[in-house]
Formats: C-alpha cells, structure tokens, sequence
C-alpha cells in the first residue's frame, strides 16, 4: 500500500515543532481552496482515501475531521498531532482530486490571466468570484478568530492556493506539494 | 543495432516534439534510453496569433538545462509565501496605467529584442542571468522564460509564458524527463564552456609533478624510510630487490608499519590504515608465492590485496565454473560502480574499524573493470572476516557502490602474526566455499560471537515489509553504542537513503539490543531485501 505511495516522500530530518504546525496548516488550508472552489464535501476525501488505499490513515468523516482539525489556525487547534504519515496520505489525497479537478482548475486560472491582464478584479468572474466568497466564509468560519485577515488578505490567500493547486494537480504534483510543504516549513515556520 | 525514437507531448499550449536514437542499453532499464536526442519545443497555445507562437530548437543538454530551470523555477514560485505573493498580487492588479499596457501586450506575446524586454514587474536579473537560461516572475501570473545564449536567429531571447503555459511546459518536460534516459554524447555542444588554456597547461603541470613524484617515491630502497626522496640512481641494481623493495616501501607509506617482516601489533579499532595494511599482509604471503614469476610493477603490488579480495566477494560457484563470465560480469559492474555517488564520507564512518578510503576506491573500482589476465583466481584466500559479508551476487547497485569499503575491510589479522590468525581462527570459521558463498554461514560466525545480531534481525523483521516496488536490497551501516542503543544510522546508497524513513529504525540513544561487552560494539551491516527478508552481518570483528 501505502508505503509503497509514501515512500516517495522522504523527510530529510525530523521537523521541527514549528515547522509541523507550518506543514499542518498549509494542508488545511490546500484542502479549504479545494472545498471552495469545486464544492466536494467530505465523501469525496473518503472515496479519494479509498481510492489510494489510505483507509488505514482516513478511514472515516471523524478521522478526516481530526486530521484537519490539527492545523494550528483552527478554533481549538491542537486536538490531535499529524504524523509524517498522515501528512503525506494529505498530501496524496489533495493531489488526487486537484487532479480530478484539473480542468475546473485550468478554467479558474485561465479566466484569472484574463482578468488581470484586463486590469479587472477576479470578483467580476463567476467562478472566481463565488470561489473567493466561499473561501473567505469558510475561513472565518473555521479558523481562530483571533487569526483575522483582511479581505484583501484572503483574497490573496485564495488565490495563492488556487494557483498552487494547479501545479500540484500535474502528474508531479504530490512531490512538488510535498518539497513546498517542507521548504515553507523551513522557510516561513 | 540502433532504433530511431520519436516522442511528441502536446498539452495544451504547447508542443514538445523529441527525437533520437535507442540505445540498445534499453533492454536493460525499464525507461527507453536514448542517444542523439534533438528537441523542438513550440509555444503554441491557441491564444497565440500565428506570429505569436515561438518554436525553439536544440539538442539534449539544451533540453535538460531547459527542464532544470522550469522544474527549479515552478518549485520556487509554489514556495513563495502568501504575503511575497499578496505584493505581487497588489502590484499587478492595480489599475496602474504603466502596468496594464504591458500584461495586456505581453500576454500572448514574445519579446523578440533584448534591447525592448517586457516590463517585468521583479527586478531585473542581473548581467550574468541575461546571459542564461533562465525563468523570472513577470507579475502575478506571467513569467518570462530567458533563453540566454540557446536564443537562435528566428527565435526570440525572451519568451513571456501565462501560468497555465508554464504549466503546461513544465508538464511536457516532466513527462519527458520521467519516461526517457538520455545517454550523454562524448562530445557535448560546443555552446559548454571549455576550460581556458591555461587551465589545461596547469593540469599539465600537476599531473607532470605527481607523476614524477610517484616515479621518485617508487625508485627508494627497501631501508630508506627516512630518506624517502632517495632518487632511483641510488637504489639497488637488481630487478627482484627492486621489486621487492618498492613493495616494502609502499607498505611503509600506506600503512606507517616499521617494518613489513617484524610481527605486527594487534589491531586497532578505528585505524583503518593498519586494518587495511594488516589486510594486506595477510594476503601477501601467498599471494606472493602465486606471483613470484611475475615482474609486477608497483601499482600492481600495491592493488593485490584489494584486487584478491575484490574477486573473493564474487559468487565463487560460478567463477569457477566460468571464469570468463566472472570477468565479464565484473567488467560490466565497473561503471555502474563509478558512475554512481560514492560512499558516505568517512568522517561519518569514523568509528567503524573498517571502512572505506577515498583513495583506495579508484583502485578497487580500476582492478575489478580490469583484472589481469595472468592472475590465478585462489578463493582460499580469502580472509574469514569477509565470510560475513553477503555474496556480491547478492547485492544491488548500492552496494555494489560499497565495494571498496568491502575490499578494505580485509581481515586485521589474517597476516603473519600467530596470535592475530589464532584469535580469527576462534572466532570465525575457517573459511571455505560454503563460507564465501552463503551468507547463513556468515551470520554464523557473526552470531556466535554478538548475540546483538540476533536481536537487530528479529527487531527488523517485525518492523520491515518492503514496498512492492523496491527492487534492489537496501543496506544500512548500524553504529551501535556500547550500551546496545542506536548512535547512528548510514544509508549506503540513495535507494536506502530515501526509504530510510519508512524502514522504522529506533530511535538514536534508545535502547535497542543488549549491551556489548567492552567499550566499543562492532558495526553492523543490515541488509532489507525487497522479498522481505532480513539479513544482519558483522562488518568486521575486533
């Protein structure tokens, strides 16, 4: 199974704490844009765990549940510790359906490209604009209050993660999504 | 016989169109191995007017230099953080009169004069990434794709590329890199770099010096230890002294023995340079016998030990019965072995009485591609300890990597010393064919005298089940401490480096096996092969 898939995604040293958190909420969030923007609930995350044979890591709603519920941007953050594992099975689980989605995803960037180089802002797109509502509802709605942004803060987060999702829905995309994950860690802990 | 390979990607905006030539060394690798490899790369994106689409030609190098820069350049943009990219983001979007002409022009199009490039919105590169190849960030969600000196006559030296094209390029060479293994040219573009001409003379120079310096340090008599510059004028006349002294002599400076026939002191944990001259004692008595007819040169005698013990690793069963076929398969195992990364720094191996020397390796590598042809093959002599190693038949190409430390890790006391060979003899078997070949008897002998090994193996094979794609056993170094705790693990090989997280090795100062007795425990050799088996051996016994 899985360690066949997972072994692919080796971690040079033990993380540090800081680091995980970084790891944790970056997770999160990739999963919150892929929410957003293609309106999967968590059924699909399950039949995606099945689909990879990561059953034994989410096999269940409450066990998806703990595993996001990790990040430290979440209200009553620190529920459960994420292992090395349990973020890479993430990590594979995202990538599927970024790619499953890939199409939706070009669409969304396409029609990005095409308003900014019109100088428009993305709200004026219906795909972008409800994403970027639903992003932005769904943030304040999960996360710790005491973590606000500004809307013009989210919306750059929305759409940072609307473009890393594209890349990460390549062939390529679990080990570019999983080098990111590490060298953020290290870079913005 | 060559076959011709065509490939063509074609994702959306762009097409990458490959061709060369099949290796016949395809039979062997899962990926199609190709030489000759030609690329054309077309920018086509149906956004593009006719005279917007921008096609690049070039051969291999241009193209993995191309697929690093994309690979390397997408990789640092996914790694930006959300405030890095909210500046660009604020940047782009403001209704900036000088900025929207700009991303409205440069969206689809290319830039086809370095002396009227695209307003970038980073910085410009400096000078001397003008002149490579090389991506920057154009705004938000373009990028410019610098072709540096690959630009041709009808191609542009900038290419502006939107998201969804780098996408896709990145994509194309991805695909392109994960199916195809190019096989370098001999004679690379003349676009590479040369060395200067007086880089050329210098190396000249260097190689004059220590080949005259070799010449000296080998023409020395046998009693001139201190007198090391001796020049060869002054040394004995005879051909046999002669020989025989340049043996001696380089014994002297490999090893810092005083004295090649005095008795040699008991060996020392950690000091490879007398494990390894003892070694080569050790084998020098008969291996002397079988070649006292031969005028060896110096290199020679000085390889002999590595080069019998090289040999000893093989498969003893199937030299004998085809020695041609040995020396075939070892000639063919030499480049593998030297072209591959070499083995962990010794620093790291420091502890570990046997090991690895940089400067030995070349010379294991160089003996086993180019055995002589007059040099009796004996397996009785090879060394107990190396009776615990596995068989190299056995090995994948990591391992094969770690020959040198196995032709190094010849036995301290096989040598002339009574009590040395006696103490071997007790604790290990005599060596025979059964020995060499199976690797039970080499954990045997390892066994009987470390009940650890027993404890690493059982602990072990709880722990490991092998992934379904592993090919090839991966081998671990274990430094135990005395107190049986882990200190440290050494992945032997890049296949074992990268699984080294999902093997389950205990933790470093944890307690793991039963302490040793001494101050000291002997490192141990793991091996996890790929059909789940568990093997444990003694690198060498003190």
């Amino acid at each position: 199974m899985s360690s066949s898939t997972l072994i692919q995604f080796p971690v040079p040293s033990p993380p540090e704490p800081a680091q995980l958190d970084s790891i944790k909420a970056q997770l999160d969030l990739a999963l919150l844009a892929l929410e957003a923007l293609t309106g999967i609930g968590s059924e699909a995350f399950l039949d995606a765990a099945d689909t990879l044979n990561l059953t034994h890591v989410v096999s269940d709603r409450v066990s998806l549940w703990r595993l996001r519920q990790s990040s430290p941007l979440r209200k009553g953050k620190g529920r459960k510790r994420l292992d090395v594992d349990e973020a890479r099975s993430l990590v594979l689980i995202t990538c599927h359906l970024a790619n499953l989605h890939q199409e939706l995803l070009r669409r969304a960037i396409a029609l990005l490209e095409q308003l900014t180089a019109e100088g428009q802002p993305p709200h004026r797109m219906a795909l972008l604009g409800d994403y970027l509502d639903k992003f932005s509802n769904t943030y304040e709605e999960r996360m710790d209050a005491a973590l606000e942004a500004s809307p013009d803060q989210l919306t750059a987060l929305a759409l940072k993660l609307l473009i890393d999702l594209f890349f990460y829905s390549a062939p390529n995309g679990a080990a570019r999504f999983w080098a990111t994950l590490l060298e953020r860690s290290h870079l913005h802990p | 016989m060559s076959v011709s390979v065509f490939r063509r990607y074609t994702p959306p905006t762009c097409t990458l169109e490959l061709q060369g030539t099949r290796s016949p060394l395809s039979v062997w690798s899962d990926r199609a191995m190709v030489k000759d490899i030609q690329f054309n790369l077309r920018i086509d994106g149906p956004h593009r007017h006719s005279q917007q689409k921008v096609a690049i030609q070039g051969d291999r190098l241009q193209l993995d230099d191309l697929y690093q820069a994309v690979s390397t350049y997408v990789q640092q943009t996914l790694t930006l953080s959300v405030e890095q990219f909210q500046a660009s983001f604020l940047q782009a979007s403001a209704p900036a009169p000088t900025v929207l002409p700009s991303h409205r022009s440069a969206t689809p199009q290319t830039v086809a004069s370095p002396s009227s490039p695209p307003r970038p919105m980073a910085a410009l590169p400096n000078p001397a990434q003008r002149t490579t190849l090389h991506l920057a960030p154009l705004g938000l969600l373009q990028h410019q794709l610098h072709l540096g000196p690959f630009a041709r006559n009808n191609t542009p030296d900038v290419i502006v590329l939107t998201t969804t094209e780098l996408f896709d390029l990145a994509n194309a060479l991805d695909t392109y890199h994960g199916e195809i293994d190019s096989i370098p040219e001999l004679n690379p573009g003349k676009y590479r770099r040369t060395p200067a001409p007086w880089l050329k003379i210098a190396a000249a120079a260097v190689l004059a010096i220590g080949v005259g310096t070799s010449v000296v340090r080998l023409s020395q008599s046998p009693g001139s230890d201190e007198n090391l510059l001796q020049s060869q004028a002054d040394a004995p006349a005879s051909v046999a002294e002669k020989a025989e002294s340049d043996r001696l002599s380089t014994r002297v400076q490999l090893s810092d023995i005083p004295s090649a026939t005095e008795a040699l002191p008991a060996p020392r944990g950690g000091d490879r340079r007398n494990n390894r001259a003892n070694a080569g004692q050790g084998n020098n008595r008969q291996a002397e016998q079988r070649n006292q007819n031969r005028e060896g040169s110096n290199q020679n005698n000085s390889n002999r030990d590595e080069e019998a013990i090289a040999f000893n690793n093989l498969d003893n069963d199937a030299l004998r019965n085809n020695p041609r076929a040995s020396t075939d398969r070892r000639a063919a195992d030499a480049p593998t072995a030297g072209s591959t990364p070499s083995s962990p720094a010794p620093s790291a191996l420091s502890p570990a009485p046997l090991g690895g020397s940089g400067q030995a390796s070349p010379n294991a590598n160089a003996q086993r591609a180019n055995p002589p042809a007059n040099q009796p093959r004996v397996p009785a002599e090879i060394p107990p300890e190396l009776s615990a190693l596995p068989p190299i038949t056995a090995m994948g190409d990591d391992i094969l990597l770690d020959s040198s430390e196995m032709n190094l890790s010849a036995p301290p006391g096989s040598s002339a010393s009574g009590s040395t060979a006696e103490r071997n003899t007790r604790s290990m078997p005599t060596p025979n064919d059964e020995a060499f070949s199976s690797s039970a008897s080499g954990w045997a002998a390892g066994s009987s005298t470390y009940p650890q090994l027993a404890e690493v193996r059982s602990y072990f094979a709880d722990q490991w089940t092998p992934p379904p794609n592993l090919s090839q056993p991966l081998q671990y170094r274990l430094l135990l401490n005395p107190d049986g705790s882990l200190r440290q693990v050494v992945p032997l090989g890049e296949s074992a480096r990268s699984s080294t997280s999902v093997v389950g090795f205990p933790a470093v100062g944890e307690p793991f096996v039963s302490s040793f007795d001494g101050n000291s425990a002997p490192p141990i050799r793991l091996f996890l092969d790929a059909d789940g088996q568990v093997r444990v051996f003694l690198e060498s016994l003190d």
